[in-house]
């Protein structure tokens, strides 16, 4: 129950009454009025109980994108309900309007919308529909709250898809397309065909030109061997998610520039029809996409990803090898997607990392922090001296894991949010250039 | 990607089960504990306060009050009645003939019509400290001359003031007609005790009040005076006025407010708890969220560079910008990362044209006694830096 505005007013205006009868008999006259017409509009109010909610929630959608949810409600009971409806989400979903007015004539149906425009990723879960239910003379009101579960998972935006046609194009010019590319340790060969102006001499296959040579005559036509890249390599993506995953630098979160950095990785290899598996790990496997290619790998890894948050846990190292030796036997690119920070933090990588380099190729890609370049570099005052030290600090620091993880035959890919992504989709492409892979 | 897909929920509706009914009633419950603390706590703090009493009121045990004389008045046969409205001491004096009036209007109650009643109540009136209206309208000629008291010496031919011998106690004193009998007078010649005859009544005026009070009766010769002055007839009645004596005439304060006025009270109370519950009523519970941590990256860069700075480690944090400064003058002329800082210095001197030594004073020498020079050393850095960058760079 829940008593309105108007009957507040209603009350004070019991003052007239009480001035005009002389003290307690206006006040009980009055008083008694109210009370039989707030118990008369709340007997005639209609039940909110007596309604039937469901939902029309489409399963997931894109951080960032606005969810239309519909709040389908039917009248089992005698009267009409006429009041207010909240339908109530969890704060992140960004749910508008939190309050609508409504009217459901008894036997009815009627809906309600909401727009959810989340602003975090992950489930986001419905909470109960509260109807307040006035009464005709809009004194009181019945108020229930009903339960209506309903998830709706909010993938990762997938920002840096922007980047992916650049790459894609830069892909073509290795593959075999153009024969400008040098038969390298990591391309197989493609085909053979004519040989135009500008291709590389070198390339040319005699023996093929030999038995190609026109029996009508008409000169000798040059045959050359074309390369593509090699296929079929297989990229595993182990994403940390432990403590140093939960840091947000410039507005975003270690973890999801690990995301977008994956997804675009991902979204580039799968073109280049290299396979694909993902793992986020900490302690324990928090979520693995293995075996998905084509657009259904891309459509299991933003689903896989969306719900994972960082832990307030130390990285696991040395269960990396033996999680990557379950998802593939053969050698494999290895992508790390964590933090290289303080060389005491990572001590535990280093430790693991000569067993992956010895049997993988092995990238880590950490993402670095603007703000600590633009303090090293801000030296007005002594304070801020005092900062760009600690800022030149931890960028040697950053350096000096850098140098020991290449020293232990893995590469480094560092950047900025923004640039992480762009930045390892590249030196993919250059490992797959130099036939690394 | 996946197309958002639809799925519509199976219809449930239950109600929520009244997981927080406990926790509501606790939470009534440590309502009511605060209120109740809250009342225990004014009446606590208002127990010692005397607001509201009467000073020497007859029926107050403490040291302010009267209580000694009127019970031993009562013991010596005086038949005592403690009034607070006019009414009472009305009705106790029925007649007024053989009984003694003391008016004790502590509060300055009465007013002057209402002073001018009381004289035709009682034959014997003693006026205890009385307002300037009481004495024009029960004492006229009488008037108020300031503080009196202090040990004083009986000094006239009442009765009570012969035996009382002497008096001590604070008060006021008052100047009188030639008709009137000054007793008690101090070195400024005011009188403490006047006592005129109007007709068949006398009316004394009593300035000493402390006389009277159960802290300073037993001093002096202040219990026979009290005792002489209030015990001359068979009864007594003390009137002490209340608030609702100052308007006699309409019946009290109470009676000049309308009838009305309570109820409304009432009224607005309950519209304002009412206005409460309208305002305060939620639609639904709060729907609470789990927050995921996040934790800003810069923050232990942020702790150390205070770390520095509180602890005054320039040296330390000279030592870390030299360091970075070297690598990156390594990365500039090319030197790979297996340079000394001696080969670093030797080749940024060279390429920029200044003297090697100042190079190294620069990189390896100079000390930073105060924030000031730690400051131009960081500066120092920076401009060798810009300086081999810019000619390395190609024109």
């Amino acid at each position: 129950m829940a008593i309105s505005g108007w009957f507040v007013a209603a009350l004070a205006v019991g003052a007239v009454p009480v001035v005009l009868l002389g003290g307690w008999p206006g006040l009980g006259v009055w008083l008694a009025l109210m009370t039989i017409g707030g118990a008369v509009d709340l007997a005639l109010a209609g039940s909110p109980a007596g309604l039937r909610v469901s939902r029309e929630v489409p399963a997931r959608s894109r951080l960032g994108e606005p969810v239309e949810t519909t709040l389908l409600l039917v009248n089992t009971g005698r009267r009409t309900v006429r009041g207010l409806v909240r339908d109530a989400w969890q704060p992140s979903a960004g749910a508008r309007p939190t309050r609508q007015r409504l009217a459901v004539p008894a036997g009815e149906r009627r809906a309600i919308r909401t727009v959810l425009t989340p602003t975090r990723r992950g489930e986001l879960h419905a909470a109960g529909v509260t109807i307040r239910s006035t009464g005709p003379l809009h004194l009181v009101s019945r108020q229930r709250t009903l339960r209506a579960p309903a998830v709706l998972r909010v993938l990762p935006p997938f920002t840096s898809r922007r980047h992916l046609p650049s790459r894609i194009a830069r892909l073509r010019e290795l593959d075999g397309r153009t024969s400008l590319l040098i038969r390298g340790q990591g391309t197989e060969f493609d085909s053979l065909r004519e040989y135009v102006r500008g291709d590389d001499v070198r390339s040319i296959d005699w023996r093929a030109t030999a038995r190609r040579r026109d029996p009508a005559g008409g000169g000798a036509k040059l045959v050359v061997r074309t390369w593509r890249p090699e296929r079929d390599r297989r990229i595993v993506i182990v994403i940390d998610s432990g403590r140093s995953a939960a840091a947000r630098i410039a507005d975003e979160v270690r973890l999801d520039t690990a995301f977008e950095a994956s997804l675009l990785l991902a979204a580039l290899a799968t073109r280049a029809g290299d396979r694909i598996d993902l793992a986020v790990y900490d302690r324990r496997v928090r979520g693995r996409v293995q075996g998905a290619t084509g657009a259904q790998l891309l459509a299991r890894m933003v689903d896989v990803l969306a719900p994972v948050e960082p832990e307030l846990i130390e990285p696991d190292w040395y269960g990396v090898p033996a999680l990557v030796r379950s998802i593939t036997p053969h050698r494999a690119l290895v992508v790390l997607l964590t933090t290289i920070e303080a060389p005491g933090a990572a001590q535990p990588l280093l430790a693991m990392l000569p067993e992956l380099t010895r049997h993988h190729t092995v990238v880590v890609a950490s993402v670095t922090d603007p703000d600590v370049l633009a303090a090293a570099a801000d030296r007005g005052a002594s304070d801020e001296v005092y900062r760009a030290a600690a800022a030149e600090r931890a960028l040697l620091d950053a350096t000096r894991v850098a140098a020991a993880i290449r020293r232990l035959g893995g590469e480094v890919v560092t950047g900025a949010p923004q640039e992480l992504p762009p930045a390892l989709a590249d030196h993919y492409l250059a490992l797959k250039a130099a036939g690394r892979l | 990607m996946s197309a958002p897909t639809v799925a519509p929920a199976p219809p449930v509706t239950e109600e929520a089960p009244p997981r927080r009914r406990l926790g509501l009633v606790l939470v009534w419950v440590a309502v009511a504990v605060v209120v109740l603390l809250g009342v225990l706590t004014v009446w606590v703090a208002g127990a010692g306060s005397d607001v509201g009493e009467h000073r020497r009121s007859p029926i107050d045990a403490g040291p302010r009050g009267t209580m000694a004389l009127a019970e031993v008045l009562r013991a010596q046969g005086v038949d005592v009645t403690v009034a607070h409205s006019f009414g009472e001491a009305a009705s106790a004096l029925g007649d007024g003939r053989d009984a003694t009036l003391v008016l004790d209007d502590d509060w300055w109650v009465l007013t002057e019509e209402t002073n001018e009643q009381l004289l035709a109540l009682s034959q014997h009136l003693v006026l205890v400290q009385p307002s300037d209206e009481a004495l024009a309208a029960l004492a006229p000629g009488v008037g108020y001359a300031g503080f009196g008291g202090g040990l004083l010496t009986a000094d006239c031919e009442l009765a009570a003031v012969q035996r009382a011998e002497s008096v001590s106690g604070g008060g006021d004193a008052y100047t009188a007609p030639s008709g009137a009998q000054r007793c008690l007078v101090d070195a400024a010649g005011n009188a403490s005790l006047v006592r005129i005859e109007r007709g068949v009544r006398e009316v004394t005026v009593l300035g000493l009040g402390d006389v009277l009070s159960n802290q300073s009766i037993t001093e002096a010769g202040n219990a026979a005076l009290a005792l002489g002055l209030l015990g001359e007839q068979p009864r007594l009645v003390w009137y002490q006025p209340d608030v609702d004596d100052y308007a006699l005439e309409g019946g009290g304060l109470a009676a000049r407010q309308a009838d009305w006025y309570v109820p409304l009270v009432v009224l607005l109370l309950l519209v304002g708890v009412a206005a409460a519950l309208w305002r305060g009523r939620r639609m639904g519970p709060v729907v609470v969220e789990d927050l995921p941590v996040e934790v800003r990256s810069s923050e232990t860069m942020e702790g150390r560079a205070r770390l520095y700075e509180r602890g005054g480690a320039r040296d330390h944090a000279l030592t870390t910008l030299r360091t970075a400064t070297l690598a990156r003058l390594a990365r500039t002329l090319g030197l790979g990362g297996r340079a000394t800082p001696d080969e670093i210095i030797a080749a940024s001197a060279a390429t920029t044209g200044r003297d090697p030594a100042t190079v190294e004073f620069l990189l390896r020498g100079a000390t930073a006694p105060n924030d000031s020079a730690f400051v131009g050393l960081s500066d120092g850095l920076l401009r060798l830096e810009d300086e081999v960058a810019r000619a390395v760079r190609p024109r």
